[in-house]
């Protein structure tokens, strides 16, 4: 990206960023450099892929046009602390409203990838057409971008393909879906794996994903089974304020839910099955607590009689968010790496589907990961199908799995993420739609949930990709237990939304940067901007969201959740019981009115 | 006392973009007392329901955790816990996404 006027308040039109349009079924690359049309444009991420995306008319997610653009945000590749994020956007074969239109979507994910991207100078990939063969593409210093073969990485998983890639292309890093988006056809639910230093010096299968969406099914839908970067690091400067601002990161308050308690923090995500158990919310059995007493099974304090877990890292990012289970050998000392321990994938494919036992759980994320599948939808959508055979003892779907039933639900697994379970792969609307028992099928807008139960939040509807990582509420009554109309209003029309600004800008949002230091980071990379201008890149950028969902034929009736909030309130709760019909109905009316003057202003 | 308390971007929102306060105060629950004095909006999110008043604050929200100098108060006192001049707590969520 150059910007043609550094230190001042930025002028799209003098910033330019470098594309690169493939387009597989010619064979052809093209290579350019665009002015930015707005700050958002600048910014980058899906900030400038949904404007890319509202350009396209795409009735098919497998459509040749439907266009894979993978691109990073203007942090991605600096010295800011986590500035390493890269993004995946496309019309999403999961997401996909009633009347039958793929929805608009991004992914984000960590690793190495992103920067590795950024320095090869290339800032935005936009993928097009299909490849008769399988291919990879090639991106390095220039930029250049060339088409290869990639016939020896078919059947792979996503460990096997970022390994072969790795050393076939040294100080290279690589995004590659697995077997799960080679069977595109009957598996929606595909994520795209991203390479980490960590995974290619350790050899263990630790890399990290975009996974929301299915973009990785896009990808092997076009023949395209990975992309490297492969380039020198290129470490930048770090100036006084910038190692000032990443130690205000890394030892803040906005990181440290995701630190480890010697370094003041709260151990991560997982650690919020703790205080969630105190209300009864940590989904259990399809997202219906059971306060049984088992959630606690898997805190970390019970997993670390059994296992060694160790706190590890992206590259160069000190908040160490991942946690790491290996094996426990007799001395205690550490064995062999198992899986990652975070709080979605741990409950959607272990607690949420009755298996309360570490070494299950650990299994059933290795299992999905090396696949290349969305934890989150496929953790839901097996937990609809357990749901379902519970209820129909007389006719069971599949294997007649139910819940805590390990084997049975590892099959399931192991058989949607080769594509040879289309009822699961094809996501758990179509599915419950299929089986006209859509009341119990933990979707919003034709996306899975991930781990937060929709009684708890009446914001899901008005996420426009990843329920919670795209509007902030999912926590919300846990935290103030507010159930006024007029606080969920402003939650979702003046708060919430803005939990996709660090989507735009290439960060972490573990980083929990607040606006001043989001500033001080742009103001780092010569881009002065005020908090109003940020914002309101912020606020556009989803608004067009909710417009591109208009456009694919959203309508009223798909601003909902699952009937069975509405119709079966769960007793169990400690929460209280505020999502009714005659409630959602009067929310609905007063989000609009909000958001439907600012989308007609666009 | 002369206590500075730091809290995350999602309180900062409540606090009209203030990222950390400074209180006079001699324990750890006074300190959050003053802090929720002077934003009430962020009272919802430290104390449990229903509670008000110093005296009823006997307990933080379980969805809160509070770090007096890098420690968790939870194994040091509590909210009873004595501040010197110059303490820094932290007050974060307990719970968050992802």
């Amino acid at each position: 990206m150059r910007n043609l006027n550094p230190g001042q308040a930025p002028i799209p039109a003098s910033v330019l960023y470098s594309r690169a349009t493939v387009d597989l079924t010619a064979g052809s690359v093209k290579l350019e450099e665009v002015p930015c049309r707005n700050l958002e444009d600048v910014l980058g991420g899906f900030g400038r892929s949904f404007q890319l995306l509202a350009e396209r008319n795409v009735t098919d997610a497998y459509a040749p046009e439907n266009p894979l653009i993978v691109n990073t945000g203007v942090l991605t590749g600096t010295e800011v602390m986590t500035g390493l994020r890269v993004y995946f956007s496309a019309y999403s074969p999961l997401k996909v409203s009633n009347k039958g239109l793929p929805a608009a979507m991004w992914s984000a994910g960590s690793g190495n990838f992103g920067s590795k991207m950024k320095w090869t100078g290339l800032d935005e990939l936009i993928v097009t057409g299909r490849s008769g063969k399988p291919v990879y593409l090639l991106l390095t210093e220039g930029p250049h971008v060339e088409i290869l073969p990639a016939a020896d990485l078919v059947g792979k998983d996503t460990h096997g393909k970022i390994m072969h890639l790795a050393q076939k292309h040294p100080q290279g890093h690589v995004a590659s879906i697995g077997q799960a988006g080679e069977a595109y056809k009957t598996n929606y639910m595909a994520a795209v794996a991203l390479s980490t230093d960590n995974e290619l010096k350790s050899k263990d299968d630790k890399c990290r994903f975009a996974g929301r969406g299915g973009m990785g099914s896009v990808m092997g839908s076009k023949g395209l089974l990975a992309i490297v970067a492969q380039v020198k690091d290129k470490p930048g400067k770090v100036t006084p304020a910038i190692r000032d601002l990443n130690r205000a990161i890394s030892g803040g308050p906005g990181s440290a839910k995701f630190r480890e308690a010697d370094k003041q923090g709260m151990g991560g995500t997982w650690s919020n099955y703790e205080p969630m158990e105190k209300f009864h919310v940590v989904p259990q059995y399809n997202f219906r607590p059971l306060a049984d007493g088992k959630v606690p099974l898997l805190f970390r304090e019970n997993v670390e009689k059994e296992f060694v877990v160790k706190a590890e890292s992206c590259y160069r990012c000190g908040i160490n968010c991942h946690k790491n289970i290996y094996e426990r050998k007799p001395d205690g000392s550490k064995g062999e790496f198992r899986a990652k321990f975070d709080y979605e994938p741990l409950d959607l494919l272990a607690t949420n589907l009755g298996i309360d036992n570490p070494a299950e759980a650990w299994q059933l994320i290795k299992l999905v990961d090396n696949l290349g599948m969305d934890s989150i939808s496929l953790g839901t959508t097996v937990g609809y199908v357990l749901d379902y055979n519970a209820r129909h003892k007389d006719r069971p779907l599949l294997n007649g799995a139910t819940f805590g039933q390990f084997d049975k639900i590892k099959w399931l697994m192991a058989e949607t993420g080769m594509g040879r379970l289309p009822e699961i792969g094809r996501g758990v609307k179509r599915l419950a739609d299929s089986l006209h028992e859509p009341g119990y099928a933990m979707q919003v807008k034709g996306l899975e949930l991930p781990a937060y139960i929709p009684d708890t939040n009446p914001g899901y509807p008005w996420a426009i990709a990843g329920g919670h990582m795209s509007m902030a509420t999912f926590l919300l009554l846990v935290m103030q237990g507010d159930t006024s109309l007029d606080y969920w209003v402003k939650a979702i029309t003046e708060r919430g939304l803005y939990q996709v600004r660090d989507d735009l800008l290439g960060v972490c949002k573990f980083a929990g940067m607040n606006h001043k230091q989001a500033l001080e980071s742009l103001k780092s990379v010569g881009l002065a901007v005020t908090q109003e201008e940020l914002l309101a890149a912020t606020r556009r950028s989803y608004l067009r969201g909710l417009a591109l969902e208009r456009k694919q034929g959203y309508e009223d009736s798909d601003y909902t959740l699952p009937a069975q909030v509405f119709e079966h309130p769960n007793p169990h709760l400690k929460t209280p019981n505020f999502v009714t019909p005659e409630f959602f109905r009067e929310l609905k009316t007063k989000v609009w009115a909000v958001f439907d003057k600012e989308i007609a202003a666009l | 006392m002369s206590i500075r308390i730091a809290f995350p971007a999602q309180f900062a929102e409540l606090t009209g973009g203030a990222g950390s306060v400074t209180v006079e105060a001699t324990t750890v629950g006074e300190a959050l007392a003053r802090l929720t004095e002077r934003y009430p909006a962020l009272a919802s999110y430290v104390w449990p329901r229903g509670a008000s008043g110093v005296g009823g604050r006997a307990e933080l929200n379980p969805v809160i955790v509070v770090f007096l100098n890098g420690e968790d108060v939870r194994h040091g006192g509590g909210l009873a816990a004595a501040l010197r001049d110059g303490d820094e707590l932290t007050v974060i969520s307990a719970v968050e996404g992802g």
